[in-house]
């Protein structure tokens, strides 16, 4: 019986002795109860094996394989850095598309310029009074603004940087988590994430958010393969690090621990030495009590301000989305909308909503999880990918602003990962790999052409090209009148070179007498801001004023009165 | 080991606490999740298509039965081990073939031979008497049997054998299924129990790995025979499958042994067997390794075996005495072959859709729907998933699915009682394509693929979109399923096929014309019954009987089949307005097929090269073209609401474009405030406005669609005039001349307005001569402001019911609220209505709107019946458009 089908055919002493034949089989039925007895489980792995003989990924329990033996295993020279060499060209590649088509300052981030420009000591004064996220990114914009100043691409220059070193990541996590395939996937796909792209270009930190988060993970797959020191220290200082980006980046952070505990339970239970672990996650949790133990403070005020302020803690009045963004409330679609902008980017409320239209695809998907095997590796990714977006989903029933993409960023790296297994390491042969791949690949592109070239992206307000506008019109004596309020800092930024001031505090004070008046507006979609700007328009309306001309840009309007 | 069936088994066994306990929690967390969804489905204000949502209905309920059943079941898992007897019994392992190859047969004669813990006797049942199979027999010093005739197939031959045979047990083995040497060690030993009559063990297929219908084929047996079969034990009700079993003779001779009638000749059995008191028992171990079909068309065969037997059995399990739970089981498995059905209804709801454009559910919005359909759905799949140890994948998911016909025609045979006929399950994959054997489930590819196509051809709506997902969804399932069957097998199957003397080769025809024809029916019906439905049926929601059928008397009595309003009342003669509140039903009734047919009309017959629509239409041309505000203004926000609900970009830009005429033309400019004028003549100062042309939701709608903050400007000067007008209370008037506006700090607006007699003069008022009175036109303030979402503009109708309620249905007033004249018209008593509605008096709103439907009967005019349809569609539905609550 172990000769190939058909054999026996030819096989004359096996065909014609039955006896044989008899004992043969009978030989191969008993053959099989010295196998493992039914039911046949395949013992959970705390991490997915080492995708390549490397020695520095074998788990600490391992003997360590002979070292010749790891030297005809290594592949070397061109071979070995090829990969590297791609990761090379997809941040080339990665740099281009950042730099070009930036898009204009938003008012978060000239918020976060106008602190930069203060003193250290002032900027975390204002911070604690005014702001909601911990201050890492503020110090490191605080000096890019020092040494490089305040230029578009200056203020950026952080994030991008973040979200370039996030292609290499990517693929280190990718790689190590699963293949090498799939960590160049992984890396091709953070080359040309919209969202990623987005964020790489928006002087705030969320291009930091989910570097730190992607390197944190590298380290915990590190710190449980191989256990040295220095993947411990890694690990504790981009928590650390998380912790000062984003209060959020907790949920992560708690998920990682989540792990940590599960590998030591499976590790204890198979009876496999548990010390050496648990001595790196204290001393973790250490650092981490040690480090963060200034922040706590920090963070109560910021708390107690918001609260005093009646805005709620993460409730950011500058922020404001507009509200007919499909996807802005806790809904389905809400999480159907927050899952495409993840992985597509922002579009259009309209293709949004024929986007989320698609959803009895995601049907599809469910069937085709079914019966599939899940490493242990695929899980910790999937935890991470979706444990902040349902944490915050609950979180959002509470308080609805908080269910919003940028809180749970760091699960976009994540979720591309996911991606990049699904398509790289999900067919069995390769051109179907490759098909998915690129097809996948394509629709990243068109998302990204989409959201950065697409006028009617709800996230995009063209404030340069309207302050552009007021300052070629404008001429001295003229007034600039905003709304609402918080546009003081962007206009400040882009200033067109005449006097501003807010709508509201010329409604108090009393409408400007001469000159030309320029009325400014965003995020009329809100209806409180739209009656303030209609109600400054029913004032101005009154003689001696008289509408001239209006001018529309994306997500701003001017009137122009003389 | 080249014979799959001598390899390692991978069989999960779990223990039968965690099982139990991990389907129970799964079938109570399901069981609310259903009610959840089935509450909101069947909650009422749901129902679109009344034909498509009771196929979905029906559909949706099928499978809940069968998914109740499931959990039920496996939350009674029974994890039987293997109980070894205490003495030597006789026993004899009866192993029936036909045209089996030797190969196929020899592993199985072998491991019969081989089997120990019993004295064993091996018969070999020729049906097909071979000189091979006797040399087989002979080979291995086995018994082999035939008889002179197949009667009965392989009941009749396992009767044959019973009568040659005497030993108190029978085993009974499937030429492919080789069983262990320990198979009655295990199985025996139950069977001490003197109420047991067979024991039933799991029929695995061994052969998994040879190919994805194999795989797929196994992926179903593992399910079944994992937490399906011992759950059944659980429930006392698991049935005899035909092969891994032993029974106990005096059973089988007690109920004269096996039905030759039927082509599952096990289920019959073991219904007469528990029917009879007899027990069964089911070892969950693997003790036998069989072949499952390794081509479509051997996969095909089998399933139409089972689902032809198990789909007759049904009028024996209903007739039957057995116990309740045991029957329910009967009845769960054996109405399992009508999935299919439920199938094709769910695939042709998509194509529906997109081509007629019947919906089953509407008024619901996809995040309703999805909110209470997705919990359910994601848990009814995890239970599956988790209750089979991830054993059951989605190529058998696929596989299942991809038979839907085969259920479908089982169906219909059954119903038709025609014969069935036992057909042997090929033991050998062929390497050659089957396209025959996934033609039906092409043809449904082809259907669903061209509806998706046509779908997006037509629109790229968010609604179009949504069901070409479906489409897609439910095409991609069933071509994973055929298109295996379209390939060639890369290798040669793992057992060869031998040559047959006399067995036909492999044809490559497609189906049958009657069959094809029977397919092609049974996909087009469902479509055709959509059309019938949308066309002469309910089709939207929120709207109550009442609503439906007055706005399909608008469009009966007054709409021309080319989208013409005709008023047929007053001279055959068209106008602007007639055309926008068709517009306006349409929607409601979610016809876009009227819908367009009217809009086609107005565009290109009223609309001016401004966007305006011309006023008048009569004797074949436009009589005037100067544009009348109201119809505007109606024709845009119909547009808008089209192109939301039909999902048409080109409407929602024509409705835009309207508006934006309406905000440059037909509004003036009073003290830097917009206000809505009669039309463009009306902007002269002072500007004449007629307050019934003031439409709050109008504005909403528009400023939905296009951000313009002059909408917000006239919904406050809007109100401003009407409040300004009924101030007092007095009824509004027709017309009305604004003398100033007045903006305050806070934003809010006054106006100041005067009642005038006529708009061509605005200088007469309520001291002239011709007074100023509250007529037909002024009626319509009550309702369009009733319909408000701003509780400001419903107090304007809700300080007019006091007026109303002394005299309703007149159709002129004093502005005092006096009838002037004694005419009655249905229009006022929609007002009345609407006011009602307002002042939170909803009874008398029905009533109201009741005796406005009966005057309109009594004198039936084109204006009444516009408003009676519209009236209930804007005051007892969100047809157009709910307020947030």
């Amino acid at each position: 019986v172990t000769e190939p089908p058909g054999s026996t055919r030819e096989h004359p002493r096996t065909v014609g002795d039955p006896a044989a034949r008899l004992r043969a089989v009978v030989h191969a039925l008993r053959s099989r109860q010295s196998a493992p007895a039914a039911p046949v489980r395949i013992p959970p792995a705390t991490l997915p094996p080492a995708p390549s003989p490397r020695a520095t990924r074998e788990p600490v329990a391992a003997p360590a394989p002979p070292k010749a033996e790891l030297e005809t295993s290594y592949a070397s020279g061109w071979r070995a850095r090829r990969p590297w060499l791609i990761v090379a060209g997809l941040v080339l590649i990665g740099t281009a598309i950042r730099l070009v088509l930036m898009r204009s300052i938003w008012v978060d981030e000239a918020i976060s310029i106008h602190q930069a420009h203060m003193s250290l000591g002032g900027m975390l004064d204002n911070l604690r009074a005014t702001d909601r996220h911990p201050p890492l990114h503020y110090l490191i914009l605080w000096l890019t603004v020092r040494v490089f100043g305040d230029g578009e691409l200056a203020v950026r220059a952080p994030s991008i940087l973040a979200s370039l070193a996030l292609i290499p990541a990517m693929f280190a996590a990718g790689r190590e988590l699963f293949d090498r395939r799939t960590g160049l996937v992984a890396a091709g796909f953070a080359t040309i994430a919209p969202l990623v792209v987005w964020y790489g270009q928006e002087a705030r930190m969320y291009a930091l958010f989910m570097l730190l988060g992607v390197i944190a993970l590298w380290a915990q797959v590190m710190v449980l393969r191989d256990g040295r020191n220095r993947y411990w220290v890694i690990y504790a200082a981009s928590t650390i690090a998380l912790l000062y980006t984003h209060y959020f980046a907790a949920i992560p952070i708690a998920i990682q621990q989540l792990v940590f505990a599960v590998a030591a339970w499976k590790r204890a239970r198979a009876g496999l030495p548990i010390k050496r672990l648990m001595t790196g996650v204290w001393l973790t949790w250490l650092a981490l009590a040690i480090a963060i133990a200034p922040l706590a403070p920090f963070a109560h005020e910021q708390f107690s301000h918001s609260q005093a302020a009646g805005m709620g803690f993460g409730g950011a009045p500058s922020a404001a989305a507009p509200l007919s963004i499909p996807g802005s409330s806790a809904s389905l679609y809400a999480i159907l909308s927050n899952f495409v902008w993840a992985i597509w980017g922002y579009h259009a409320n309209s293709t949004m909503l024929r986007i989320a239209a698609l959803w009895p695809l995601l049907m599809l998907l469910s069937l085709a999880l079914m019966g599939q095997r899940r490493s242990s590796a695929t899980r910790v990714v999937l935890a991470l990918a979706l444990g902040p977006v349902l944490i915050l989903l609950f979180v959002g029933l509470v308080k609805r602003d908080l269910f919003e993409v940028r809180y749970f960023i760091a699960a976009v790296p994540m979720m591309l990962l996911l991606l990049a297994r699904a398509v790289a390491g999900g067919p069995r042969r390769r051109m179907p790999a490759i098909v998915a791949t690129s097809a996948l690949a394509l629709t990243l592109l068109i998302g990204l052409a989409d959201q950065q070239l697409n006028p009617n992206n709800p996230r995009a307000f063209d404030f340069r090209g309207a302050l552009d506008q007021i300052r070629k019109q404008a001429r001295p004596g003229d007034t600039v009148l905003y709304a609402p309020d918080y546009l003081r800092d962007v206009v400040g930024y882009y200033s067109p070179g005449v006097r501003t001031e807010a709508l509201s505090d010329a409604e108090a004070e009393g409408m400007p007498r001469s000159g030309h008046i320029f009325v400014l507006a965003s995020f009329l979609e809100d209806p409180g801001i739209a009656a303030q700007v209609g109600t400054g328009r029913y004032d101005l309306g009154q003689k001696p004023h008289r509408l001239v001309r209006t001018i529309t840009r994306e997500r701003i309007r001017i009137w122009e009165y003389s | 080991v080249s014979d799959p069936r001598l390899g390692q088994i991978h069989w999960p066994m779990p223990g039968q606490r965690e099982a139990r306990s991990r389907a129970l929690v799964m079938a109570v967390i399901c069981s609310l999740l259903a009610v959840w969804y089935l509450s909101w489905l069947l909650g009422g204000a749901h129902v679109g298509n009344p034909v498509l949502f009771g196929l979905l209905i029906a559909a949706e309920s099928f499978n809940l039965i069968q998914a109740v059943g499931f959990w039920w079941t496996c939350s009674h898992q029974r994890m039987r081990r293997g109980r070894a007897p205490a003495g030597t019994d006789a026993v004899d392992v009866l192993i029936p073939v036909y045209d089996e190859p030797v190969d196929v047969v020899e592993p199985t004669v072998a491991g019969a031979a081989a089997m120990h813990g019993a004295d064993v006797r091996v018969w070999l049942l020729d049906d097909g008497r071979r000189p091979e199979m006797a040399s087989l027999a002979s080979r291995y010093r086995v018994g082999y049997l035939t008889r002179e005739n197949n009667v009965g197939a392989k009941a009749g031959n396992l009767n044959n054998a019973l009568t040659m045979t005497s030993p108190p047990f029978v085993a009974v083995l499937d030429c492919d299924h080789v069983p262990r040497p320990e198979f009655l060690e295990r199985t025996l030993g139950h069977l001490e129990d003197f109420g047991v009559a067979f024991v039933q063990t799991p029929q695995y297929y061994a052969n998994g790995d040879s190919g994805p219908i194999a795989a797929a084929a196994a992926a179903q047996q593992n399910l079944f025979f994992g937490p399906i079969a011992r759950g059944k034990d659980g429930l006392d009700a698991i049935f005899c499958c035909g092969t891994n079993v032993v029974f106990r003779r005096s059973a089988l001779e007690e109920i004269g042994g096996f039905s030759e009638d039927s082509v599952t000749e096990d289920f019959e059995l073991s219904v007469r067997l528990h029917e009879t008191g007899w027990r069964s028992v089911y070892v969950s171990e693997v003790l036998a390794c069989g072949l499952g079909p390794e081509d479509m068309a051997s996969y095909v065969s089998q399933q139409q075996r089972w689902a032809r037997g198990c789909l007759g059995a049904i009028p024996l399990i209903l007739r039957s005495k057995l116990p309740w739970r045991a029957r329910l089981q009967y009845l769960l498995s054996a109405t399992y072959f009508l999935t299919g059905i439920t199938l094709l209804i769910y695939m042709s709801l998509p194509v529906i859709r997109i081509v007629t454009g019947g919906q089953p559910l509407a008024a619901a919005t996809a995040d309703q729907f999805l909110l209470h359909f997705a919990p359910y759905y994601v848990g009814a799949l995890a239970t599956v998933a988790l209750a089979g140890y991830g054993t059951y994948t989605y190529e058998a998911f696929a596989l299942a699915a991809g038979s839907f016909w085969i259920h479908v025609q089982a169906a219909f045979n059954s119903l038709l009682r025609r014969p069935a006929r036992f057909v042997v399950t090929p033991k050998h994959g062929t390497i050659a394509r089957q396209p025959r054997a996934v033609a039906p489930a092409l043809l449904a590819v082809a259907v669903l693929i061209g509806a998706a196509a046509y779908g997006l051809s037509q629109s790229h709506g968010a609604a179009t979109l949504n069901n070409v997902a479906f489409a897609s969804l439910h095409a991609t399932v069933l071509l994973t399923a055929a298109i295996p069957a379209l390939r060639l097998r890369p290798s040669a199957p793992l057992l060869p096929d031998p040559p047959r003397p006399g067995r036909p080769a492999p044809t490559r025809r497609w189906p049958k014309p009657v069959a094809a024809s029977m397919l092609a029916a049974a996909v087009l019906v469902p479509v055709a019954l959509g059309v019938l439905g949308s066309k002469g049926l309910a089709s939207h929601p929120t709207l109550s009987e009442q609503a439906h059928s007055a706005a399909e008397s608008f469009f009966e009595d007054y709409v021309r089949p080319d989208g013409r309003v005709d008023r047929t009342d007053q001279g055959d003669d068209t106008v602007s307005e007639g055309q926008a509140y068709a517009m306006l039903l349409a929607v409601a009734l979610d016809d876009r097929t009227r819908f367009d047919r009217v809009w086609r009309w107005t565009r290109e017959n009223l609309q001016r090269g401004d966007g305006l629509l011309s006023y008048h239409w009569a004797n074949g041309r436009v009589d005037s073209a100067t544009p009348a505000t109201d119809a505007d203004l109606d024709a845009a926000r119909a547009l808008v609401l089209a192109g939301k609900r039909f999902g048409s970009e080109e409407y929602t830009s024509a409705g835009e474009r309207i508006g934006r005429a309406v905000l440059d033309h037909e509004t003036a400019d009073v003290e830097g405030l917009p206000v809505l004028v009669a039309g463009p003549w009306a902007r002269s100062v002072p500007p004449v406005v007629n307050p019934s042309y003031f439409s709050p939701r109008a504005y909403a709608d528009l400023a939905s669609a296009d951000p313009d903050s002059r909408w917000d400007d006239l919904a406050g000067t809007s109100r401003a005039i009407a409040v300004s007008l009924t101030s007092g209370p007095s009824l509004p008037p027709d017309w009305a001349r604004v003398d100033s506006l007045a903006s305050s700090g806070d934003g809010r607006v006054s106006a100041s307005a005067t009642a005038i007699a006529h708009p061509d003069n605005p200088a007469t008022t309520s001291a002239s001569a011709a007074s100023p009175a509250s007529g037909l036109d002024a009626v319509r303030l009550a309702i369009r402001s009733a319909e408000s979402c701003v509780p400001a503009d419903r107090r304007v109708p809700a300080d007019l019911w006091p007026l109303y309620r002394r005299h309703p249905g007149d159709a002129t007033y004093s502005l005092s609220g006096e009838p002037v004249g004694h005419l009655k018209h249905a229009s006022s008593y929609v007002a009345a209505a609407a006011a009602a509605k307002a002042a939170d008096q909803n009874d008398a709103m029905r009533r109201l709107l009741d005796r406005a439907a009966e005057a309109n009967s009594a004198h039936p005019t084109y204006y009444g019946a516009a408003w009676v349809a519209l009236g209930r569609v804007m005051l007892t539905s969100s047809a157009l458009g709910g307020c947030p609550s």
